[in-house]
């Protein structure tokens, strides 16, 4: 038996002993109690009078958050509550992934220093008649001397397409962060949907386009503010003499978590609009390379370098 | 009816890992990470998952006197899951526009320097 063959075989083993252990534990957690069994709460009760609540009787985290969710951070969805009140620090710590996933991406995909920036050529359609020497009837131009309206565009069905959707994609994106108090959605997961803009404007308008309507500066700049909201309204409930992320508020149909929901979905929107236009840019789709008979990108590149 | 999600979700696992071990090319290699991460997340809500519960939401339109909430902790731990599989995600992918830069292919077994 070659070293190939029994390498298959540990592989199948292995995957089969996965799949038997996943299976066999698959039926014996189907059979089991579920982890938290709400039949004995009374929400009508606990939604009109948060105040009546019973903790004596609760068989573990989840009872508790249930029923004090109304009376302590008066936020309707419990799973909002849950993110952003009881467990305010491990979303603080969440988002730094965020950031930190942000600066390896700038880390691994950023320029060489000692080659300098690359040049971006880009082609357009000849002002005139002449000859051009790029690609088929198209001139080559640098990124200086290009004006709006003279790069190479994409049809004219994907451009009234998108800006048809982008508005659109805007508003439900902002909308699930918004209504995250009260309807399944959040921070998180609107702001990714508000980010899926970049692609648009790339599908539409190329890396030109992105470059034109996106400033990743100040996208993370902003991004970085939002996150100090974020600990600012957390620390709030430390000054008011509770937890850290508590709802200092405590009035009625007040909450603070709204308010760092709101920063969350921005500071996840402004963050995946920078990790998607380093990654475009890293990507160069608008450069026009020559044609040297090779079909490697790095060699064409080192053509043109040299 | 619970027992479906779960067996499918350690089925996607299983596939997953199978995707990684086995496939060359590294974007397929991401996807199965990405099919492992999905499996992970799907198995983290099954478990908070009640038959007969709703949304641990209160609207007080749709909630009578006899509903009741499923979990509400897995579905939060499993937001933090879905954004950290995001995140490992993006990375990946770097790394792997990276890789095909400087060596030109996107096989794994062709990126090596040293030969023999």
């Amino acid at each position: 038996m070659n070293s190939k063959s029994s390498k298959n075989l540990i592989l199948i083993i292995s995957l089969i002993a996965i799949l038997a252990c996943g299976v066999s534990a698959a039926i014996k957690m189907a059979n089991s109690a579920p982890t938290y069994d709400g039949t004995g709460t009374d929400v009508v009760g606990l939604y009109d009078d948060p105040s009546t609540y019973d903790n004596s009787g609760a068989d573990g985290v989840a009872s508790v958050m249930v029923n004090e969710n109304n009376d302590k951070t008066a936020a309707d969805n419990v799973v909002y509550s849950v993110v952003f009140n009881y467990r305010g620090y491990d979303t603080l710590g969440e988002s730094f992934i965020l950031i930190g996933a942000i600066a390896g991406t700038m880390a691994i995909l950023r320029r060489d220093k000692r080659r300098g920036s690359r040049k971006i050529v880009y082609y357009r359609k000849p002002a005139d008649n002449s000859k051009a020497s790029g690609a088929v009837g198209m001139e080559a131009v640098g990124d200086n001397d290009l004006s709006t309206n003279q790069y190479k565009r994409k049809p004219v069905i994907v451009r009234c397409s998108v800006s048809f959707l982008m508005p659109l994609a805007i508003v439900y994106g902002w909308y699930i962060v918004i209504h995250g108090a009260m309807s399944p959605g959040g921070g998180f997961q609107g702001g990714v949907l508000a980010a899926g803009t970049v692609l648009l404007v790339y599908l539409a308008y190329g890396l030109t386009g992105v470059r034109k309507a996106f400033n990743p500066s100040l996208l993370h700049v902003t991004e970085t503010l939002s996150e100090m909201t974020y600990v600012f309204v957390g620390l709030l409930g430390i000054f008011g003499a509770m937890n850290f992320c508590f709802n200092f508020v405590l009035s009625g149909s007040e909450e603070t978590a709204m308010i760092m929901n709101d920063a969350v979905g921005y500071h996840v929107m402004a963050g995946i609009c920078c990790l998607l236009i380093i990654m475009l840019e890293a990507l160069g789709t608008d450069e026009v390379l020559p044609d040297n008979g090779s079909d490697n990108i790095t060699e064409k590149r080192k053509a043109v370098a040299q | 009816m619970i027992l479906v999600n779960y067996i499918a979700s350690f089925f996607l696992i299983a596939l997953g890992f199978y995707c990684m071990a086995v496939k060359k090319n590294l974007i397929k290699i991401c996807i199965g990470m990405g099919i492992a991460d999905y499996g992970a997340n799907l198995l983290i809500v099954s478990v908070g998952f009640n038959p007969g519960g709703t949304a641990p939401i209160f609207t007080m339109s749709e909630l009578t006197q006899a509903s009741f909430f499923v979990d509400p902790v897995p579905q939060a731990l499993t937001l933090t899951s879905i954004v950290i599989g995001a995140c490992t995600t993006a990375m990946t992918l770097s790394l792997v526009i990276r890789l095909k830069e400087k060596y030109g292919t996107l096989q794994a077994d062709q990126v090596r320097r040293l030969r023999g």
